[in-house]
């Protein structure tokens, strides 16, 4: 066993950790105080390949892989959870997709401006009916000659005001549903039909603009129907699975900041005329975030490594973002509480922490739906399959 | 215009502490990271080859794997070529080792018309090597340029600012030459993410030698300095608090200062 780094994912880490610490943490309350992203930090960091670390060279990507990702985002997400949510939904889902199902032509035509982040991404799946019954998607795209044509809504997508281009699962064959009759479309936002609503107001990632988007009559050409017609839903079920890995280290770069944060306060406040770090409760809430942040660390990174190595990694994907958003949330509470009022001021950072990370627990799929995941992979090992 | 620049890598400040009653340093993590000084010295050969037509960057550096590391950024900023001296004895060795390997390495290297380094080095900072391989080459040295530039109006030569109190003066120099760059007097340039990973992909991104290879035998790296121990004096103390009435602070301010 080996739990070290390579030498070419420790400098990523170190370029990042630098270029996090340095440029994006400065503005990180600014982007939460405006609600809006920070454009000139976007394109920076589209210049430094940030966009497509995960993905192959050959398409402009970094060639990081999973675990090269997973270090992007514990990194992002220690300074500014917004800017995760966007990179997050870029790279984990929307441009995921297409790099997982999308033909050699569609990935050349689309990957390099996504990786260089020259356009920006968005994976639409719920809708006002189909939040966790993700099936229950009725947004339709019907083919006329050589087009598509896609009518209907989709709620929630997170970058829909500054997105490029849109992953839209669509019912092409009603008779089907979801299930052999859904298919992924790559729509280009400029299209003709196509709007995207304002953005919502969040308890967290405020910098992190998510929108209903709105379908009508969007005419979308056949060439831009990503893999298989009629088996989208696995497409977007596939690329989901991969997606909480990168989630779970989201979090994690969550959770560390809350200890980072706590483990400077215990030591500058004194109470009692003594730092706050000699009180014995004060230390368990110290030692239960570490405990949990390591364990957290463990799984995460040896997930990303199960799936650079093409490995089964479901399961475990389902424990990151279960164990990971609980953890992040539980650490940011303690950290808040061990920061006393000055936890809950709005000019101090761990209030924006403790809002960001409680969207942890809902989005990509409810905790509860990790639960069922985590839970037919355990049946179905013994052999029993179950449905939600 | 060939550049070549020297770096030098060190234990990070986060990855020890200092503890003065003790009189030693303890080391939590093995992290090192490029001395922040050379950091803009490859920023600025960087920048001044990418001004110049033709320009080239080699950054050359001695010692174990830490220099290795700090070659591969080097390499994922931009240099194109990157030579490292391996050897672990070699990362504590003084200012006329280090400059007898510089010498040999830049006729490795194929010679060069400018050398660029950090003024000082966040560890030892005896700010040698610069001088000394100028002297050695009989080349102009000029320490803690701010900013470097082809001069503008004469041909071959180079304009480098110095900051001075008050303000800045700018020197003119032929060529070859040794410049030392002063820390901070840039913003060193991040390596993208591909850069990194392709770096390392590159089996040939580093040239590695050993000092026997450059025809340095043990005689020439013997150090000539000996190593004795180390001493930390003791953390300075706060300042005093003046207490009283603001007539009464005020007095004994002036008081002090009077002395
Ligand atoms: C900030 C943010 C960003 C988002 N970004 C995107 C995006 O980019 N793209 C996208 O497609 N979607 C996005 N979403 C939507 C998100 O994925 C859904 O909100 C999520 O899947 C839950 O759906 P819902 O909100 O409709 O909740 P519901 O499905 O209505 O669930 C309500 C409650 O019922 C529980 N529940 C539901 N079904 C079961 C079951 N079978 N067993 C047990 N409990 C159950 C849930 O766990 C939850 O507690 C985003 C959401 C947020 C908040």
């Amino acid at each position: 066993m080996d739990f070290t780094f390579s030498p070419q994912h420790a400098a990523l880490r170190r370029m990042l950790r630098d270029f996090c610490q340095q440029e994006l943490r400065p503005r990180a309350a600014q982007v939460d105080h405006t609600g809006q992203p920070d454009r000139e930090i976007l394109r920076w960091m589209g210049e430094l390949g940030l966009f497509g670390v995960p993905f192959s060279q050959e398409y402009g990507g970094a060639g990081a892989g999973e675990i090269g990702y997973c270090i992007l985002m514990e990194e992002l997400n220690r300074v500014c959870p917004s800017t995760a949510a966007i990179i997050g939904a870029h790279i984990g889902i929307a441009a995921m997709s297409l790099y997982l199902d999308g033909s050699p032509a569609l990935k050349r035509k689309y990957l390099p401006d996504l990786c260089a982040g020259r356009a920006i991404g968005a994976f639409g799946l719920t809708e006002p009916n189909a939040g966790s019954d993700a099936a229950a998607i009725q947004l339709r795209a019907t083919l006329e000659g050589d087009a598509y044509f896609l009518d209907g809504q989709k709620m929630w997508i997170t970058n829909g005001p500054i997105a490029d281009l849109v992953m839209v699962l669509a019912v092409t064959d009603p008779a089907l549903g979801a299930h052999g009759g859904a298919t992924v479309f790559v729509v280009e936002t400029n299209t003709a039909g196509f709007s995207a609503g304002k953005p919502e107001k969040k308890m967290g990632l405020h910098g992190s603009p998510t929108s209903v988007l709105n379908f009508d009559d969007v005419r979308v050409p056949k060439e831009n129907v990503l893999g298989q017609v009629g088996l989208g839903f696995v497409t977007f079920m596939k690329t989901l699975d991969i997606g909480r890995v990168s989630l779970g280290a989201a979090t994690l770069g969550g959770a560390e900041a809350a200890l980072q944060a706590s483990l400077r306060w215990v030591k500058a406040r004194s109470q009692f005329g003594r730092p706050i770090a000699n009180m014995q409760s004060i230390q368990f809430m110290l030692a239960d975030m570490a405990t949990e942040i390591e364990a957290l660390r463990s799984l995460v990174y040896r997930t990303a490594w199960l799936v650079d190595t093409d490995r089964p990694f479901v399961k475990e994907a389902g424990m990151c973002k279960l164990l990971g958003s609980e953890t992040a949330s539980r650490c940011i509470d303690r950290a808040l509480q061990i920061h006393g009022a000055l936890g809950v001021s709005r000019e101090f950072h761990i209030e924006r922490g403790w809002r960001d990370a409680r969207i942890g627990e809902i989005f990509e799929g409810t905790n509860e739906i990790q639960r069922i995941v985590i839970a037919s992979e355990l049946l179905q090992e013994i052999g029993v399959r179950i449905r939600p | 215009m060939n550049i070549v620049v020297l770096l030098r890598a060190l234990r990070d400040p986060a990855s020890f502490s200092v503890n003065r009653r003790a009189q030693k340093i303890f080391v939590h993590r093995d992290l090192h990271r490029l001395n922040p000084a050379d950091h803009n010295a490859l920023e600025a050969a960087l920048a001044l080859a990418g001004a110049s037509a033709g320009g080239s960057v080699a950054a050359l550096a001695c010692g174990g794997e830490p220099a290795g590391e700090a070659l591969y950024q080097a390499r994922a900023m931009g240099a194109g070529r990157a030579l490292w001296v391996k050897d672990e004895a070699l990362q504590p060795a003084d200012g006329a080792v280090v400059t007898r390997v510089v010498q040999q390495a830049l006729a490795r290297l194929g010679g060069a018309d400018l050398v660029l380094l950090g003024a000082d080095v966040l560890d030892a900072d005896l700010a040698q090597v610069g001088p000394r391989l100028a002297a050695a080459q009989g080349w102009p040295f000029v320490e803690a340029g701010y900013r470097v530039r082809a001069a503008p109006a004469s041909q071959g030569r180079l304009q480098v600012v110095l900051a001075k109190p008050g303000g800045y003066q700018a020197v003119e120099i032929g060529l070859p030459a040794v410049v030392s760059i002063a820390v901070d007097s840039n913003k060193p340039r991040y390596p993208s993410a591909p850069s990194i990973m392709r770096a390392y992909a590159d089996l040939q991104a580093l040239d590695v030698v050993s000092p026997a290879e450059l025809g340095l035998d043990q005689a020439a790296l013997a150090a000539r300095v000996d190593r004795l121990g180390e001493s930390f004096p003791p953390e300075r103390t706060f300042g005093e608090r003046l207490e009283g009435t603001l007539g009464d602070v005020v007095a004994q301010l002036a008081a002090r200062l009077q002395r």
